[in-house]
């Protein structure tokens, strides 16, 4: 149960040793297909069969499910961080989507019902819409680049929805950094060097507003301020860009890295240049198809003052946590810790920086653009755009780049409204909050939106949960993955995890005893706050959120009223969840 | 660390191994959840109690419980 905690007198994993060459020694690559692109019309033109398609990482999208059961503790030998220089040459063929190939069919519901929210729906753009493609089997490697995009004008774009991130969308190869430079222009080195533009990077971004797009929206200029005044001579601060998106639901991380890694690593060299950094790792889950991909666009940048090390960690839900990459990057274990703040002691012991990818590619632009553009979006509070991952029972799922504050009606619009008659939406991913329809329509993807839906943003994701589909079944589902995902340290979360989940499956089952209600309510109350990390605190707000929104389906089961739902119904990005394996936490 | 400063509590959720001696030691500030697991009021300790208090965190075996400066929350 208890493992034990890691000495701190452990020896660090061996970094240098371990990095890829210089970039001229670099090993060569394999070739790899370059994905094809089709180009989805606008809206007003009938859609293609968009799920034979799915755009980007899809959370709605099944899963192949073969990792072996979890394994017992006993993995030979402690691992490493891998460096990717270390890994062997990875002979998959190419994934077009950055995460998975597109499945060729995907379940529909036999009762297509038109869009449910509200009506017709202001004409918008699909920020979404270029989808890859694979390519077409017997066609090795043709590329047929981007589909004539259709003319500015022609395309109904609602003023000031242009995407930015996904702004080198259109390129034949969009991961290139040629492609990038067409796209977004060199960033302003020369007006930001020296000590008196790093000071003047974090102004600029103080102005701006920005906020972290990982979740917890704290105030990016506030992290780099505090991370460059704990550096000194002796404690060299290090930065950090997290690319591991440990929620299903989301995708958009693995899409902004697909489609755009050099507005991530020029935000994560100006994050480097900010704080005075002279070593920058981009950490991605281990086996992420991406790595090759972003290991070559590293090895195409000569402009960066810090090194960057593309560093795989394993792929477990609570590893994308901050602490637990940092005490990953120092002793080689992805569990959470209850250590001191990163920015003040993190990898090494050295100040560090831990910024999520999006965070970074926003830092981008606003070194190129200036804070009153980034402020030109968004709202006062949440400025800017962030990027969406909707999926669940809408028509067309994908990742959005939409405004700050945007109604989550709209956002929904933009996936091209609900597939079936929907009961409630999930904000946030799975330690987010069920939002019921409705109303939920009206709730605003902004910090300060969501706060007034009593809520809050969380991993920007949005699941539509289908009415013909059991909201507790669901969640007692979501609950076993997150008590597996348990990283098993502190005892609240050990074991307040699977008393949840036991609570929940009793519920959906109609199989309670009479005190569940007070047993569940009183474990709610206890649990949150006791971890060493978040963890037990977002599968807390899940279960309360449930509880209200499907409110219904609990009383009919407390008086034993059998559920018809069936599990089929619920998305699969919840229904197929599965602790992952991943040779532990090392 | 008298008179007018605050103390708290603190469990290291990582470091307790739910020994539950905190709790035998402390009743009035610690309680006990349904997996051992102890509980601390989130407010500051009595200046009668700190004593205990502090005998209370000496003799966790792990040294999870820990007396700390009032204040906005550490993490
Ligand atoms: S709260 Fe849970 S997930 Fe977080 S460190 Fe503790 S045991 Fe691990
Ligand atoms: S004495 Fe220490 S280990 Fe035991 S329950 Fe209290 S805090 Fe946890």
């Amino acid at each position: 149960m208890n493992e034990p905690t890691p000495e701190l007198g452990t020896p660090m994993p061996d970094l240098a040793a371990q990095l890829p060459g210089p970039v001229s020694a670099a090993p060569p690559r394999p070739t790899v297909t370059p994905p094809e692109y089709r180009l989805v019309p606008p809206p007003s033109v009938p859609l293609p069969p968009l799920a034979d398609h799915p755009s980007v990482p899809l959370p709605g999208d099944p899963v192949p499910h073969s990792a072996p059961p979890r394994s017992s503790p006993g993995v030979p030998g402690p691992r490493r961080p891998t460096m990717s220089g270390g890994l062997p040459a990875v002979t998959a063929p190419p994934r077009v989507d950055g995460r998975r190939p597109a499945p060729p069919t995907r379940p529909r519901d036999p009762r297509p019902l038109p869009p449910q929210v509200g009506g017709p729906l202001p004409a918008l753009r699909r920020v979404g819409g270029l989808r890859p493609v694979p390519a077409a089997p017997g066609r090795p490697g043709s590329v047929t680049g981007p589909a004539p995009a259709p003319t500015p004008q022609a395309a109904p774009v609602a003023p000031g929805s242009e995407s930015r991130l996904l702004a080198g969308r259109h390129q034949a190869r969009p991961g290139g950094l040629a492609a990038h430079l067409h796209t977004h222009g060199p960033l302003p080195r020369a007006e930001l060097s020296g000590r008196q533009g790093a000071r003047r990077l974090i102004e600029l971004v103080e102005l701006a507003g920005l906020r972290g797009r990982g979740g917890a929206g704290f105030p990016t200029a506030r992290k780099l301020a505090a991370v460059t005044n704990a550096g000194n001579i002796r404690r060299t601060p290090v930065v950090v860009a997290n690319g591991c998106e440990g929620d299903p639901t989301s995708g958009k991380d693995a899409l902004l890295l697909h489609l755009a890694p050099h507005l991530v690593l020029d935000g994560l060299a100006l994050a480097a240049h900010a704080v005075g950094a002279d070593e920058a790792m981009l950490c991605v889950h281990r086996g992420d198809p991406l790595v090759e991909h972003l290991e070559r666009a590293v090895a195409e940048r000569t402009d960066d003052p810090a090194a960057v090390h593309v560093v795989t960690a394993p792929t477990r839900y609570v590893s994308s946590e901050s602490s637990a990459l940092v005490n990953y990057l120092t002793r080689g274990d992805a569990r959470p810790t209850s250590a001191a703040r990163a920015a003040e002691q993190g990898v090494q012991g050295r100040p560090t920086l831990v910024d999520n990818v999006e965070t970074l590619a926003h830092l981008a632009l606003i070194a190129r653009h200036g804070p009153d553009w980034f402020r030109a979006r968004g709202t006062a509070d949440s400025p800017g755009t962030t990027l969406v991952t909707v999926g669940g029972s809408v028509v067309g799922p994908g990742v959005f780049e939409v405004d700050m504050g945007m109604p989550i009606g709209r956002v929904l619009g933009l996936a091209g409204g609900t597939s079936t008659p929907t009961q409630a939406l999930l904000l946030g991913g799975l330690g987010g909050s069920w939002l019921p329809m409705p109303s939920a329509v009206d709730v605003e993807l902004s910090h300060e939106g969501c706060a007034a839906g009593g809520t809050g943003l969380g991993v920007a994701s949005l699941v539509a949960m289908p009415a013909a589909a059991c909201g507790l079944r669901a969640t007692a589902l979501m609950l076993r993955y997150l008590a597996a995902e348990s990283a098993g340290q502190c005892g609240p979360c050990m074991f307040g995890l699977p008393a949840l989940a036991e609570d929940l499956d009793a519920a959906a089952t109609g199989t309670m005893d009479r005190e569940l209600s007070a047993r569940l309510r009183n474990r709610l109350e206890i649990i949150p706050g006791r971890g060493a990390c978040r963890h037990p605190d977002g599968a807390v707000r899940l279960v309360s959120s449930a509880l209200d929104t499907f409110r219904r389906d609990l009383t009919n089961h407390l008086y034993g009223r059998p559920c018809d739902a069936v599990d089929a119904s619920i998305p699969p990005v919840l229904r197929e969840l599965s602790a992952s394996d991943d040779g532990g936490w090392r | 660390m008298s008179g007018g400063e605050w103390i708290g509590l603190r469990v290291d959720p990582i470091g307790c191994r739910a020994h539950g001696l905190c709790q035998e030691l402390l009743p009035e500030l610690v309680t006990l959840d349904e997996w051992g697991y102890p509980m601390v009021a989130g407010r500051p300790v009595p200046p009668e109690l700190v004593g205990e208090a502090r005998r209370a965190a000496a003799a966790c075996p792990t040294l999870a419980l820990r007396l700390v400066r009032a204040g906005p929350p550490v993490r």
